[in-house]
């Protein structure tokens, strides 16, 4: 009796164990198998058969398996799952899947195919990024992935200032030049716009990010740098006449910091900007505490997250003024401009031909046919989304919310192939008036050049990009003589390997 | 003669073991657990030696010899994380052990039993927070509009950016430390003081020793072991400053004295996929801690004419 029952328990443990392998699992063979990392709405995970998948499947005759369990923000994760031997079939990633290639995650995509299966797609992405868009994947002569660009990249991050503080300071003209910007702060710092009878108003919020590892250009004063024809984004090496430099390094930065500094020291600046964090500097705008940041027509009014709404939550009449591109001391003019170039696709080491044109065939259709972008990215037209009486995009039904998106796959399978027309489903109509601004009134610095380095050298660019933004903090802060530091900065930048990478990324340059 | 002897030995051994097998069997799903655990994976350090590649895994990957090596000896960095390593890591360890037991031998001579177990309980509270959210809270202490700056008005000093002055960095590592851990780091002294056997006490007391008397001749010497065990195993984890606290709460203005190890590996390895280079770096690092803890544990017993030590 009680060996029966130790029998028993035996096979009942196996078949809790081995049963999900089994009969359940059956796939239709002629199915054609595709697992895939797509984008997560903020902290939620993606459910299974949503609509969208379900609309995908259905569409292109395959089983798709999306990574159910991964946020796909969660880059940590994301890379540790790669690095484990689980590579996807199909993801995403920045401008440089040098790191990818270097630990043999990913496959070669030779670029006639890419030209054969999806040519409209391409052709759209090389209109928008004529120059660059190959040199993201490109590596030795070989191609890696299937590059992507966007079109909204094109409006260069703008300067946000209150515009009722300027009613309440008595400005009614825009600033046009750093001298007017200049003026303007210096009465937002004195004449008590917020109103509480203290002196505790700053203008310039500084900086948007979450840490301070680096000096990315939208949220470090692009509008500032850009008047002294300064590009400080970390990886990005300006071209002249077929010599890179990395601007960090040049006479004009230095200049550019120095008048930050004096910015800092009239207390135009927020004496916290480099120890902030997103949330912090938020809280400082909300509270009114500050009333200037800079960053891209994303952050402008949006609706639901970000700068503006926490400012509106505690003031419904807060206003914006949108500048962008001031004059500098000698009437020059300039703002980051980022490349339209965006991003990479990738395939896994060991996805085969097939699967990989008819991921290249999926796509080309995905990103031309507007009622397949449409709904992958916003829903069933009518229930979740519908055109108003301007031919704008409304979203319906919370459509949009975090929960709702992982419930359905809205916008989960998309990748950011974003041009015209299918862009005018990508951007939300409150999002056009700045964006719109931007294009017509801003002064672009040119595009500099991201070289695709390996893991090793991305892993020195890193380190030289901390150290820049440990002398921009401390110089702006005014915890160093500028002038004086100048010349051990220099020298440390190339010691930290700053040399050394310059000239790599000039042979990568020459030999594309 | 002697192989006679050890064929002896070995035979009183493998009685021993049949004659308490029970006990070995129920050791044994431990014993399993550990070497699953924490030896079989310590033959994935190879990677540090290879450049490794996904498909191929940590035993296919091709070989790079000591070339991860000599990059980390040869980064400008390393100098001074290192260092500043060290300093956070023995500062923390300077105020935290004295401060741990001094705390423990105190909570140990109140009488109220009801306020020690309150005290007890609030100190032990702050260690169960999370140091993303304990930062939270440093970081609005020391603001500058923070409370910490208030009382600095009030006694008419300008306010100070306490956190982005290197240095006050290291002190502020130490004292959040010291608020988050005090109570906790307690526990094991509190436990073994009150294993101390109370007849000695009484007999003090009848010998006329007075409270100071008896902590300092029998309280703190019977604690004396667990205090150097405590000790020896802080010291081989020396190269452990504290990442999740300094991650929160660093910035630029502070990067030379808060970069530690674990913050640069974390930046290579996690967020830079640079895994054969942290490897390298993280068996340096443990080599080193290694050789502290043996020279430490030998050190005591030096000292202690083999009473003390591992």
């Amino acid at each position: 009796m009680k060996c029966f029952f130790t029998y028993a328990v035996v096979i009942a443990v196996t078949i809790i164990l081995f049963g999900g392998t089994g009969i359940g699992n059956v796939v239709a063979e002629d199915k054609l198998s595709i697992s895939f990392l797509g984008v997560n709405s903020k902290g939620t995970l993606l459910e299974k058969d949503s609509i969208v998948e379900l609309y995908l499947e259905e569409k292109f005759g395959v089983d798709l398996e999306p990574w159910y369990d991964v946020d796909s923000n969660d880059q940590q994760q994301v890379n540790i799952k790669i690095a484990s031997g689980e590579v996807p079939d199909v993801f995403r990633t920045g401008k440089n899947p040098g790191t990818f290639v270097d630990m043999g995650a990913v496959r070669e995509v030779p670029k006639e195919l890419i030209y054969q299966y999806m040519p409209t797609v391409i052709k759209k992405c090389e209109e928008l990024a004529p120059d660059t868009l190959w040199d993201m994947t490109t590596i030795e002569g070989k191609n890696w992935g299937i590059p992507y660009a966007i079109s909204i990249a094109k409006a260069s991050p703008l300067m946000y200032i209150r515009k009722d503080w300027m009613e309440k300071v008595g400005v009614t003209k825009k600033p046009d030049t750093l001298q007017e910007l200049e003026d303007l702060f210096l009465k937002f710092r004195n004449e008590d716009p917020n109103g509480n009878g203290e002196k505790d108003e700053y203008a310039y919020v500084g900086m948007y990010v979450n840490t301070h590892e680096n000096l990315a250009a939208a949220e470090f004063f692009p509008n500032i740098f850009g008047t002294f024809g300064v590009n400080v984004n970390p990886g990005e090496f300006v071209v002249d006449a077929g010599t890179l430099r990395r601007d960090t390094t040049s006479k004009n930065y230095k200049e550019a910091l120095k008048f930050l500094a004096g910015w800092y020291e009239k207390g135009i600046i927020h004496p916290e900007f480099m120890i902030n964090t997103r949330k912090e500097v938020e809280e400082l705008l909300a509270n009114g505490k500050a009333g200037v940041y800079e960053d891209w027509s994303a952050w402008a009014e949006r609706d639901g997250i970000g700068p503006f709404q926490a400012m509106q939550k505690n003031n419904p009449d807060v206003t914006l003024e949108y500048v962008i591109s001031p004059a500098g001391p000698d009437g020059t003019r300039g703002v980051y401009q980022r490349d339209s170039a965006w991003g990479t696709v990738l395939f896994g080491a060991e996805v085969s031909d097939e699967k990989m044109i008819k991921v290249m065939q999926m796509f080309e259709v995905m990103y031309t046919d507007e009622d397949v972008y449409s709904m992958i990215n916003l829903g069933r037209k009518g229930t979740d989304w519908d055109f108003d009486e301007k031919g704008n995009v409304m979203t319906l039904n919370n459509s949009q919310d975090p929960a709702n998106r992982a419930k359905s796959g809205i916008v989960h399978f998309v990748y950011h192939f974003i041009y015209p027309p299918i862009d005018k489903y990508y951007v939300p109509a409150w999002r056009f008036p700045a964006h719109n601004y931007a294009l017509q009134n801003q002064v672009q610095l040119p595009i500099a050049y991201s070289p695709p380095f390996n893991a090793e050298d991305s892993a020195v660019m890193g380190d030289i990009a901390r150290y820049e933004a440990e002398f921009a903090y401390n110089a702006i802060a005014g915890k160093i003589d500028i002038e004086k530091e100048w010349g051990d900065y220099v020298a440390q930048w190339n010691k930290t390997g700053g040399e050394k990478l310059l000239a790599t990324a000039q042979e990568m340059y020459t030999a594309r | 003669m002697d192989q006679s002897l050890s064929a002896q030995s070995k035979r009183n051994l493998w009685r021993a073991v049949v004659k308490y097998k029970h006990f070995y069997v129920l050791i044994l799903p431990a014993v399993i657990c550990f070497i699953v655990v924490n030896y079989i994976p310590m033959a994935g350090i190879v990677i540090a030696f290879k450049k490794y590649n996904v498909f191929k895994g940590i035993f296919g990957s091709p070989w790079r010899g000591l070339h991860y090596f000599e990059r980390m000896w040869n980064s400008p960095d390393i100098v001074n994380i290192i260092r500043n390593t060290l300093i956070i890591s023995f500062a923390k360890l300077a105020v935290m052990m004295p401060a741990s037991i001094l705390f423990a031998v105190l909570l140990n001579e109140l009488g109220v039993l009801f306020l020690k177990k309150t005290f007890q309980t609030i100190s032990y509270l702050p260690h169960f927070i999370s140091w993303v959210v304990a930062a939270g809270l440093v970081r609005a202490l020391l603001a500058l509009e923070g409370p910490v700056n208030v009382l600095v008005r009030i006694f008419g000093a300008d306010p100070v950016m306490f956190l982005g002055v290197p240095a006050y960095f290291v002190p502020i590592l130490v004292l959040s430390t010291f608020w988050k851990e005090i109570g906790w780091g307690s526990i094991i002294y509190l436990a073994a003081i009150s294993g101390i056997d109370p007849q000695l006490y009484e007999a003090a007391e009848i010998d006329g020793a007075n409270r100071w008397h008896r902590m300092m001749h029998i309280t703190i010497p019977s604690i004396m072991p667990v205090i150097v065990i405590v000790l020896l195993l802080r010291v081989g984890r020396i190269f452990d400053a504290g990442f999740d606290q300094i991650y929160n709460l660093y910035n630029p203005l502070v990067y030379s004295v808060g970069d530690i190890l674990d913050t640069y590996i974390f930046r290579l390895g996690i967020e830079g996929l640079q895994f054969s280079y942290t490897a390298a770096i993280g068996i340096t690092r443990n080599l080193v801690g290694l050789a502290l803890l043996l020279t430490a544990n030998y050190m005591t017993k030096r000292l202690t004419q083999d009473q003390s030590g591992i």
